[in-house]
């Protein structure tokens, strides 16, 4: 199972990079397109605003969150969850 | 003699014990209650009308979730802020505060004006609030979770505990119940809207009688004591002077607040907010299921599943929470397509037959308020071989610019026969038989997994991220994802598309779950 943790812990650590990647990337496809469609009357102006808003709210909570899977990542790689604190003394 | 004794005392304790997990949940409940009722009214599309522009109605419909989000993101900062009050002063002062924060902000939310009379204003008022109320709410449930579990007898916190558990989905249930009273109250049956009262002023009643419900909640929590465990370790001098640094910059209480949050919290939000927030959205605006319909069925699905928190809170002290967690997360992976695409499958109206001698079509022209635009109002009235009637409306605004292209807005209320109806029940109900797999044993879980300390700030981080982002983000991310699969080939979208948010979220949660929680429970808490 230790190993099982510390093969993890890399796909952890490069699974939170991945994901913040894939967000931008999101991100800057989806508005030149939403820009397009809007100029060409497809869709209304007011799409452009909810967009920005939920791209900003998700990149802002999640690339922290990201952060966190990398560093939970780490201290798998690094044995820190080899054995699990059963009491206070133990933390 | 030495058997009558012990006999009396245990009877003490669970006469405490109950009057302790009483006290909580009311007051929990309440809150949730609270938070709830501009979740609900967020997802009739209410809030959305009401305090943003009403140019685009799915501009509105996010922007009113995103408002609802705003409230799930600043939990964790209430956590956090409340979690430390908690660890330095107590357990009971704090969630008193947050009891007050929140009726306060709700019952100021019933009082704003529209955007139509307010403006900008009228958002962003709302917006503060609901920040509020999101603050109140991160404070609160770690407070009552650790409070009940600090009294509980170690081989019973599951159950015990499991009572907490019951408050958010009983605080949901008790806002959707008065969301249908005060529509069934103000609805006229021979109007084209029946419930247009409802949706121009009658939605703010919810809002204001929490005020009440607050005031009976502060008067049964002053007659709480203060955890005993706290006490004992306020006595000795053991409380922690800084109980955030202590919790995120010591390396091992962070490690275990990562591992609570991906090895269980973030699944459970998700599931959390799948099966009871999404369900009724997507019954709603993608199902077009009748507004009210949506509300009884999700009711009548909680009242059933309501009591499994307690079975599984219960069971979890005999066989351990991971496991329990872990087949609730995985059944949920398995099954959220399925039972969605079937949610929609009985709703269709293109896959049911209609009756069209029983057809009726009516037509109303008016002015526009305030305006000389006229507003021409289509209504039909459809039955279908099932015994399934739906209401198709289509409004045109007809503006007196000629210039400007009339504006054409449809929606459709379905109303479901009996055997649809009950299968719809059955839907939601798995759903949130899965919540109660992974939800009733997770306070116990979080409890054993902190000292005293400093449990009250480091529980209530995970728990509040992982279900206040990773959760209550998702009707607003699921939706968004839908709109980003419309194209003009499809422009309904792919329906399903936007599950694989919970269903990922809920898979990476399972994964570590599996591979690093452990599977015992905690005898020992006071530690």
């Amino acid at each position: 199972m230790d190993s099982i943790k510390k093969i993890l812990g890399i796909v952890w650590m490069l699974l939170a990079p991945a994901l913040i990647v894939l967000m931008f990337n999101q991100f800057m496809t989806e508005i030149p397109a939403l820009e397009k469609a809007i100029e060409a009357g497809k869709k209304p102006a007011s799409e452009l605003q909810s967009t920005y808003m939920f791209w900003i709210i998700t990149i802002t909570i999640f690339v922290p969150i990201a952060g966190g899977l990398a560093l939970f990542g780490f201290y798998s790689f690094k044995g820190e969850y080899t054995k699990i604190a059963t009491s206070s003394a133990e933390l | 003699m030495a058997n009558s004794s012990s006999q009396t005392t245990h009877t003490q304790t669970d006469k405490n014990i109950w009057g302790v997990i009483t006290a909580s949940s009311v007051g929990t409940l309440i809150e949730w209650y609270d938070f709830y009722i501009f979740g609900s009214l967020a997802a009739m599309g209410i809030i959305g009308k009401q305090f943003f522009p009403g140019d685009n109605p799915t501009a509105a419909f996010l922007s009113s979730l995103a408002t609802f989000a705003a409230g799930f993101i600043v939990r964790p900062f209430g956590a956090l802020f409340f979690g430390r009050l908690g660890d330095l002063i107590g357990r009971k002062y704090t969630f008193l505060v947050t009891l007050l924060l929140m009726g306060g902000s709700t019952f100021f939310i019933g009082l704003i004006p529209s955007y139509a009379s307010w403006g900008a204003f009228a958002p962003l008022s709302v917006l503060i609030l609901r920040l509020l109320q999101g603050l109140a709410l991160g404070g609160e449930y770690g407070g009552a979770a650790t409070y009940v579990a600090e009294h509980a007898a170690s081989n019973r916190r599951g159950y015990f505990t499991a009572f907490i558990q019951t408050t958010a989905t009983l605080g949901l249930l008790l806002s959707i119940g008065v969301i249908i009273l005060t529509q069934l109250f103000l609805r006229d049956e021979n109007a084209i809207n029946p419930n247009a009262t409802f949706e121009e002023w009658g939605w703010r009643i919810p809002f204001l009688i929490s005020i009440f419900l607050i005031i009976v909640s502060v008067v049964i929590r002053m007659k709480m004591h203060e955890s005993p465990m706290f006490k004992k370790v306020k006595s000795e001098g053991k409380i922690s002077k800084n109980p955030l640094k202590e919790s995120f910059t010591q390396k091992a209480n962070l490690k275990m607040v990562l591992l609570s949050l991906f090895g269980a919290t973030a699944g459970q939000g998700v599931v959390w907010y799948t099966g009871q927030y999404y369900a009724l959205s997507f019954l709603n605006k993608t199902c077009g299921v009748d507004s009210a319909q949506a509300n009884e069925i999700i009711m009548i699905a909680i009242v059933f599943v309501t009591p499994f928190f307690l079975v599984f809170g219960a069971l979890s002290d005999r066989i351990g929470r991971k496991y329990i967690m872990m087949l609730g997360l995985l059944l949920a992976i398995l099954a959220y397509r399925p039972i969605y695409q079937t949610m929609y499958d009985v709703s269709d109206l293109t896959k049911k037959k209609e009756l069209t001698e029983q057809t009726k079509k009516s037509l109303q022209a008016e002015l526009v308020k305030g305006k000389q635009d006229s507003l021409l109002t289509q209504k039909v009235n459809k039955v279908f071989d099932d015994g399934t009637k739906a209401t198709l409306i289509t409004k045109t605004t007809k503006f007196q610019d000629a210039a400007k292209a009339p504006k054409e807005e449809k929606s459709k209320a379905v109303v479901l026969s009996g055997s649809n109806k009950w299968t719809m029940v059955f839907l939601i109900f798995i759903q949130i038989f899965f919540v109660t797999m992974v939800y009733g044993p997770i306070a116990a879980f979080l409890v054993e997994i902190f000292p005293t300390k400093i449990r009250y700030t480091s529980m209530s981080l995970p728990y509040h991220v992982g279900n206040g982002i990773f959760g209550g983000l998702t009707p607003y991310i699921v939706t968004r994802i839908i709109e980003a699969s419309k194209t003009a080939e499809n422009p309904s979208g792919d329906i399903l598309s936007g599950l694989w948010y919970p269903i990922g979220i809920a898979a990476l949660t399972l994964i570590i779950g599996l591979v690093y929680l452990p599977s015992r429970t905690d005898k020992d808490v006071t530690d």
